[in-house]
């Protein structure tokens, strides 16, 4: 009995020294990483740097910049593409409703969420932690974090600032991982432009490699984005020669799809003509059904189409011309299929070649052919109209080699502009064009002229840039927590 | 010298038998099942002179030759014995007693010696209640607890709030303790397509249930430290019991159908009549010329009357469900073994074609006692679950959404070939493929568990009243979730065909250490005690995959997919935990307890990591007293009680305190990482601090009543902060703000009418209980957790309030929707401009007043319980109302359903018109406002059991010795507001907690069930 009762005492004594000791309650996270050694090589960065890139093109849980919410805000914000209201997805931006949960709250985080990682990249790469990494290998990263801390912070001024007025508020540049006190004010359009865009770009254009492969920034990303950004400021001198730099450099690997190709090789990953094209492989990478691609497919969401006069405008001017291949129709047989089974939904992200998942597509983000419209606008505004002309037709016979040039007599702004909405429609340019131009934002009028558009509030049929919708309110949970941020006036 | 001290004061005590000639009568008491009974009382037969038995239900007592001991317990039936040497004293549980065991893990003692806060629920008249869900069957039957559904899908995760909420960012459930071991109660769902969820819970057979106790105060719950927070609900299973060996069978069936109207909709006729109107009035507004031609042309986009005929939704989609339930338990006893074995199946059918649940469930539960001084309990249980749900939410293939909004009558179900419409009828669905029904047939949502749950506990007793004891148990979950939409499907159509599997496994390893003492000293110095040792350690592991492209829809396995993709990883907690316990009573009248615990946990950053946790309680029996002799015949038992103390509360994840990087980010088909968690290593617990004071009276010999005043502070409330999103996040988990919970809870039990042929007892329960946010994040007054923007969060204010625009009616003269201003000089002026309005904190969600009516009869051989529940002052904001169903002719009104209470006759036509309803025209909008606020006050028969015992005399020969027939039903009546047309006890959101508490959307109504069974023992 005895034996017994010291066995039990050692058994206690025993558990209870064994299951002691001081490392028991130290647990490792079977589905994460702890972040001090997320990156320890080479290979662990360029793992890191997916991730930018990964934030950038978004997923389901993260549709509020490229996944679909960037790209669709610049067309149905405008006024030749609208939200149909079939999903009720694209709505907000259409109809300029900003309250609840749309993604006007959220079109503010993921770009913060996407310089965050590159910062945190950054900081890893300057100390060092990529063992056995080449100084160019360093660069080249920091160089593609730079490029995408530099177009988050641009889409954000597009976004949430009057961006056109260097002296307007901004938003907080943010130039390294933060702590969770951290309550930054404002900065002014022209700060954010001058002292993070810009020289991020230059930074990265003189460090970035040629190539970095499909889906990957590269030295001409960079400078796709840097002529983009100078047109944005006004600043068409520099645009100009930025955007001239690109098409000219003997170096350049990319060049414009031919007429034959357009239509099939548009969003290919071996498309030459995109700068910059978010990669879709399969349902591991892809956005899922909030993405754009879904969002635009009539046999998806069917939540986006051009608007009438567009439609028209490609009825009448370009019914020759490749880029109308770029739009489909409801293929649904009889009255029920949407408007009537025009083709009014875009094309652009249509499926990759050989996927029948319409949600696995390729996303282009930035194409060559923005260039030589650049190039175009800002040579006519610098007063250069015969370069102004070169630049547009090379889009205009690229479309239809048949059709109708223009000339250093002929060319207008308009003419630049509606060769910009006929190339670039679906891509997230036309709302900021209006802006840019301080031009109106007409929607319709009256019943007459409404088209297809759904029933607005009056406000939101036609504006121009200087109503306060115009762009979007500081969502309300920065506010908030944020003491220093200054709301944007009228909301 | 210390033996005669006892003897001098033994004498000093026991004067009055001072000359007779004495000897200690020794012995042990045990119950029915052979358990010790702790704390029975031993009185010598017409003294006060007595004693408690200890923990192992053993008693010493000095008492004359040839005297009678009388030994009693507050649930048992008193027994009178001849005082010998070595007794073996068997006590039998008396049902119709007033007072009852409480188990707190810890030991069992009777209630009038427990100085907490506890309610004892006997499961014995909850067994017939036809549900699978522990919370259905505990509605009404405890003060200060409210039980709630995420859904009424079955095997759908259960919630359980004591004495309210009072953590934001922790869980708020309880911690559950079956046999004493803490379990695993998460939701084992992966997916959330299902707002169900699926209850581990529901892994168990509460019919093997033979008590719950439900530990409210922070005096005994901090003996569980970290995870009491949010009170202990203590299960026992059954044991076997000593004496004759006995079966038993059961069998019910039945059917259930839902328990309230839920969102009745207009019919076609009515409907297409409103929707010609609306966009008449359109036309008018618009200025049209005719606006009659200009309705005749619109009218059949929205309301065509299809070739079948108006369609009835409800009726094509919504069927009866069914229950059956079938189960055998054996028990048998002796001095050296008894054991306890049970085996059922139960399968209920929910109301459409894709919701079920299946379960099958053995437990083996046995003892062995044989060996001196050691007692051995292995307990063991298994069960298969399978799980069936549909979509739910704002999903478009949810049955629910389809009947309430998005299919109408004039969306027909078939072609006239008798072929599923796939027209682009729908409009609501986004396309014709996304017909309800294709849904139901080529949709499934299946999740099959498998549980395997043992404990090995050996006790042994070393040395008067010095026990070890060490329990060691392992639960073992596993599931299998299936997710399969068909490429006939809508949500399969692109893919061709998805498939997404998720097996998980959960295991925790618990261990026990204890070394306890029991002994009473002098006979009415008693006291107990025990320090101990546990810890706890728990895999979570999953693995996911999904396929797309299914060429042959029949077969759905991944294998047959054209594409795949999957990802997994693991997570692991550990728990380790110092403990002492101590109890002294002085001759049963005085009590005092102390426990202290500290714990140590996984889930914080080293120097964080540990946490103290401490109670002390006391009561005093009144009843004991000398001067309390003379209201014996009023006041049979009286008894005060009070405690405080401290526990904690651990945040649900379980690596909040370290910033983390995530893998699995694809990008251009290769691995990325980002981070995903701003981590707080200053992270630490939530804590508790809690006063409770209690009356126990009985009284007039008929009347039982607990009265408790409860005050539950929590501080360094788990919050997830909102910061700067510049930061690259929106929240940081921080430990910040306090909340209170207040309140009073009475349990009154009354036995009305007790005669050999008729019994009549009677408990309500009644629980207030206020809660208030007391502070924030220190700088704000008011947050909102970003889950629900109908929440607002304000100090001073109870957690939980309704934010919106206060509506004002009907504005006579346009017709519009007017507000109170709630700002400016005249806060109570109206207008139709919401942008002149403020919007304000208007009414709180949870119930001022809630409570259960529980009534029990027998007349001869007939049993009837019944169980109403009730809850006032409570309130849920219809976000689906405001959103899309009550517009006044917004977009969706036209496209889907309309609620039954549009009505033309009540909608305003003419300036000056005192309408109910606003103008009603195609492409009118709405505000948020009080109009979508309801009051949850309701009355509700829970549960009734009508049960025939056949009479014993008929039996006599056959072998059997209990024949019950029996019918019961839940949910069977409800009474609310006629403008509530969801169901009053408000859903808790699996996947929001709390952040979305009293906002309601497209939720499945709880089940009304009906079974009718039969139980047969021999």
């Amino acid at each position: 009995m005895k034996k017994i009762k010291y066995l039990f005492s050692a058994a206690f004594l025993s558990i209870i020294l064994a299951s002691c000791s001081a490392g028991w309650l130290d647990v490792t996270p079977g589905d994460k990483e702890e972040e001090d050694l997320v990156v320890y090589d080479l290979a662990s960065a360029k793992i890191a740097l997916r991730g930018m890139y990964y934030m950038i093109k978004g997923s389901s849980n993260y549709t509020t910049y490229y996944a679909a919410d960037m790209i669709y805000y610049g067309d149905v914000h405008g006024d030749q593409m609208m939200a149909t209201g079939e999903s009720g997805r694209g709505l907000w931006a259409y109809e300029m409703d900003y309250t609840g949960t749309s993604g006007a709250d959220n079109m503010w985080q993921i770009p913060y969420k996407v310089i965050n990682i590159a910062n945190k990249l950054i900081e890893k790469m300057e100390a060092g932690e990529a063992n056995g990494a080449t100084a160019e290998q360093v660069n080249n990263i920091i160089a593609q974090c730079r490029m995408g801390r530099a177009l988050a912070h641009f889409d954000l001024l597009r976004v949430y600032s009057n961006f056109y007025d260097p002296d307007a508020l901004g938003v907080p540049i943010v130039t390294k991982p933060e702590q969770w006190s951290y309550l930054p004010a404002r900065n002014t359009v022209g700060e954010v432009f001058n002292k993070l865009i810009v020289p991020d770009l230059e930074y990265a254009i003189a460090n970035m490699a040629s190539s970095n492969g499909n889906g990957y920034f590269s030295k001409w990303t960079a400078m796709g984005l840097l002529a983009r950004a100078y047109q944005y400021q006004g600043m068409d001198k520099e645009a100009l020669a930025t955007a001239l730099s690109l098409i000219n450099d003997k170096a350049n690997p990319h060049s414009l799809l031919t007429n034959e190709k357009y239509a099939t090789d548009f969003n290919s990953g071996f498309s030459p003509e995109n700068l910059f094209i978010i990669m879709i492989t399969g349902t591991t990478d892809y956005t899922d059904r909030p993405g754009i691609a879904y969002l635009c497919n009539p046999d998806g969401y069917a939540d986006i189409a051009i608007s009438e006069n567009l439609y028209n405008l490609f009825e009448d001017k370009y019914s020759d011309d490749v880029r109308k291949q770029l739009l489909i129709a409801d293929e649904y047989p009889g009255p029920e299929a949407y408007f009537g089974g025009l083709k009014v939904f875009v094309n652009k992200y249509k499926p990759n070649l050989g996927e029948s998942n319409i949600m696995i597509a390729n996303i282009p983000i930035m194409r060559l052919s923005e260039t030589y419209l650049i190039a175009a606008e800002s040579a006519f505004k610098t007063g250069d109209k015969q370069t102004a002309a070169d630049m547009l037709n090379k889009i205009i016979l690229r479309g239809n080699p048949n059709a109708k040039t223009e000339t250093a007599s002929s060319i207008s702004l308009d003419r630049i502009l509606q060769e910009r909405a006929v190339e670039l429609f679906g891509e997230g340019h036309r709302y900021f064009d209006l802006v840019r131009n301080d031009m109106d934002i007409v929607r319709y009028t009256s019943s007459e002229d409404q088209g297809w558009n759904l029933n607005l509030q009056s406000y939101a049929t036609s504006f121009n840039r200087k109503f306060y919708k115009a762009i979007l309110p500081i969502p309300i949970s920065e506010i908030n927590s944020n003491v220093n941020i200054v709301q944007n006036p009228g909301y | 010298m210390k033996k005669s001290l006892i003897f001098l004061v033994c004498l000093f005590y026991s004067i009055g038998t001072l000359f007779a000639q004495d000897f200690t009568a020794s012995g042990v008491v045990v119950d029915e099942s052979g358990e010790e009974v702790i704390g029975a009382t031993v009185v010598l037969k017409g003294t006060t002179t007595g004693v408690a038995t200890g923990i192992d239900g053993d008693f010493k007592i000095k008492v004359p030759h040839g005297s009678t001991l009388v030994f009693s317990m507050v649930g048992m039936k008193t027994v009178e014995r001849k005082a010998a040497d070595n007794m073996r004293v068997v006590m039998t549980s008396d049902v119709a007693a007033l007072d009852e065991v409480v188990v707190t893990g810890y030991g069992a003692v009777k209630k009038g010696s427990f100085t907490g806060s506890a309610s004892v629920i006997n499961t014995e008249s909850l067994q017939d209640v036809p549900t699978v869900s522990l919370d259905v069957k505990l509605a009404g039957a405890s003060s200060g607890v409210t039980v709630s559904n995420a859904s009424g899908q079955p095997g759908g995760v259960e919630s359980m709030r004591i004495r309210g909420a009072g953590s934001i960012m922790a869980s708020n459930e309880p911690l559950y303790v079956v046999d004493g071991v803490p379990l695993n109660t998460t939701n084992v769902s992966e997916f959330t397509y299902s707002q169900s969820g699926a209850s581990s819970l529901s892994t168990l057979n509460m019919n093997d249930v033979e008590s719950i106790t439900i530990i409210k105060d922070a005096g005994a719950a901090a003996m569980y430290g970290s995870r009491a927070a949010n009170g202990v609900v203590v299960i026992k299973t059954k044991s076997g019991r000593m004496g004759k060996t006995s079966v038993s069978f059961r069998a019910n069936w039945g059917f259930s159908n839902m328990a309230i109207d839920y969102r009745p909709t207009l019919g076609g006729d009515a409907r297409r009549e409103l929707l010609y109107y609306g966009l008449e009035n359109y036309a008018k507004i618009r200025g049209e010329s005719d606006p009659k031609a200009f309705a005749d042309k619109n009218i059949n986009t929205f309301a065509e009357k299809p070739w079948s005929g108006w369609a009835d939704w409800r009726d094509i989609l919504i069927k009866n469900g069914s229950q059956g339930n079938y189960e055998a338990s054996i028990q048998t006893g002796s001095e050296a073994f008894n054991a306890f074995s049970s085996l059922a199946y139960t399968k209920l059918e929910g109301l459409t074609a894709q919701s079920g649940f299946e379960r099958f469930a053995g437990r083996l539960n046995t003892s062995f006692t044989g060996v001196r001084n050691l007692r051995i309990d292995v307990n063991t249980t298994f069960s298969r679950t399978n799980q069936d749900t549909y979509s739910e939410g704002t999903s478009y293939a949810s049955p629910i959404m389809a009947i309430g909004f998005t299919a109408s009558p004039q969306d027909f179900p078939y072609n006239e070939d008798g072929t599923l419409n796939r027209t682009k009828k729908f409009p609501l669905l986004n396309s014709g493929s996304a017909n309800p029904l294709s849904a139901i047939e080529y949709t499934s949502s299946k999740n099959k568990m498998t549980r395997i749950l043992g404990s090995v506990g050996a006790k042994y007793d070393i040395y008067d009243g010095l026990y070890v004891k060490e329990m060691l148990s392992n639960d073992y979950l596993h599931s299998d979730q299936t997710v399969w939409w068909g490429p006939q499907s809508n949500d399969g159509r692109t893919a061709n065909g998805n498939l997404q599997v998720i097996p998980t496994s959960q295991q925790t390893f618990t261990s026990q250490t204890h070394l306890g003492y029991i002994k009473t000293f002098n006979e009415v110095h008693n006291i107990d005690g025990l320090v101990g040792y546990e810890t706890e350690k728990y895999h979570y592991s999953y693995v996911y995959g999904s396929g797309q492209g299914f060429p042959n829809p029949s077969k759905n396995t991944l294998d047959a997919a054209t594409t795949t993709s999957s990802s997994g990883g693991y997570e692991d907690r550990r728990l380790l935990s110092y403990l002492a316990v101590a109890n002294y009573n002085y001759n049963e009248t005085y009590y005092l307890g102390a426990n202290i615990r500290r714990d140590g946990s996984s889930k914080f950053s080293r120097n964080k990591r540990w946490g103290n946790f401490w109670s002390l309680s006391g009561s005093w029996r009144l009843t004991n007293e000398n001067f309390m002799e003379i209201t014996k015949q009023y006041i049979q038992d009286a008894r005060i009680r009070a405690s405080y103390g401290v526990n904690g509360n651990l945040p649900t994840n379980n690596y909040d305190f370290l910033s983390t990087y995530t893998y699995g980010n694809i990008y251009a088909g290769e691995q990325g990482s980002i981070p995903t968690k701003f981590g707080n290593p200053n992270l630490t617990w939530e804590k508790n601090q809690s006063w409770n004071f209690g009356l126990d009276l009985s009284f007039l010999n008929r009347f039982n009543l607990t009265l408790d005043l409860y005050n539950r502070k929590t501080t360094d409330l788990l919050v997830p902060l909102a910061i700067s999103q510049t930061t690259g996040f929106a929240s940081y988990n921080i430990n910040m703000g306090e909340i209170r919970n207040k309140g009073v809870e009475v349990s009154l039990r009354s036995n009305n009418i007790t005669t050999n042929d008729f019994t009549w007892n009677t408990i309500l329960n009644l629980s207030h209980n206020s809660n208030k946010i007391l502070k924030l994040d220190g700088e704000r007054d008011r947050m909102q957790l970003g889950y629900s923007n109908r929440l607002m969060h304000e100090v001073g204010q109870p957690f939980s309030m309704l934010y919106a625009l206060e509506y004002a009616g009907v504005d006579p003269e346009t017709g519009q929707e007017q507000f109170f201003k709630n700002q400016g000089e005249n806060p109570r002026e109206t207008t139709t401009n919401p942008a002149e309005a403020k919007s304000v904190l208007l009414k709180k969600v949870d119930p001022t007043l809630s409570g259960g009516l529980i009534n029990n009869l027998s007349y001869k051989g007939f049993d009837f319980g019944f169980t109403f529940t009730f809850s006032l002052g409570g309130h849920l904001y219809d976000n689906a109302a405001m959103n899309w169903l009550n517009t006044d002719g917004g977009a969706n009104m036209f496209r889907g359903n309309v609620p039954k209470s549009y009505d033309l006759n009540k909608i305003w036509k003419k300036p000056g018109d005192n309408a109910k309803l606003p103008n009603f025209y195609y492409g009118n909008s709405n505000q948020v406002s009080s109009r979508y606020m309801h009051s949850t006050n309701h009355l509700r028969l829970k549960n009734a059991t009508l049960g025939y015992n056949v009479p014993r005399n008929l039996l006599n020969g056959s072998g059997l010795s209990n024949v019950r027939f029996f019918a019961s039903g839940v949910n069977l009546l409800t009474f609310k507001s006629k403008n509530l047309v969801v169901d009053p006890e408000i859903p808790t959101s699996v996947t929001n907690g709390i952040g979305s508490y009293g906002s309601v959307m497209m939720e499945t109504p709880p089940l009304r069930t009906f079974t009718f069974g039969v139980d047969i023992s021999f």
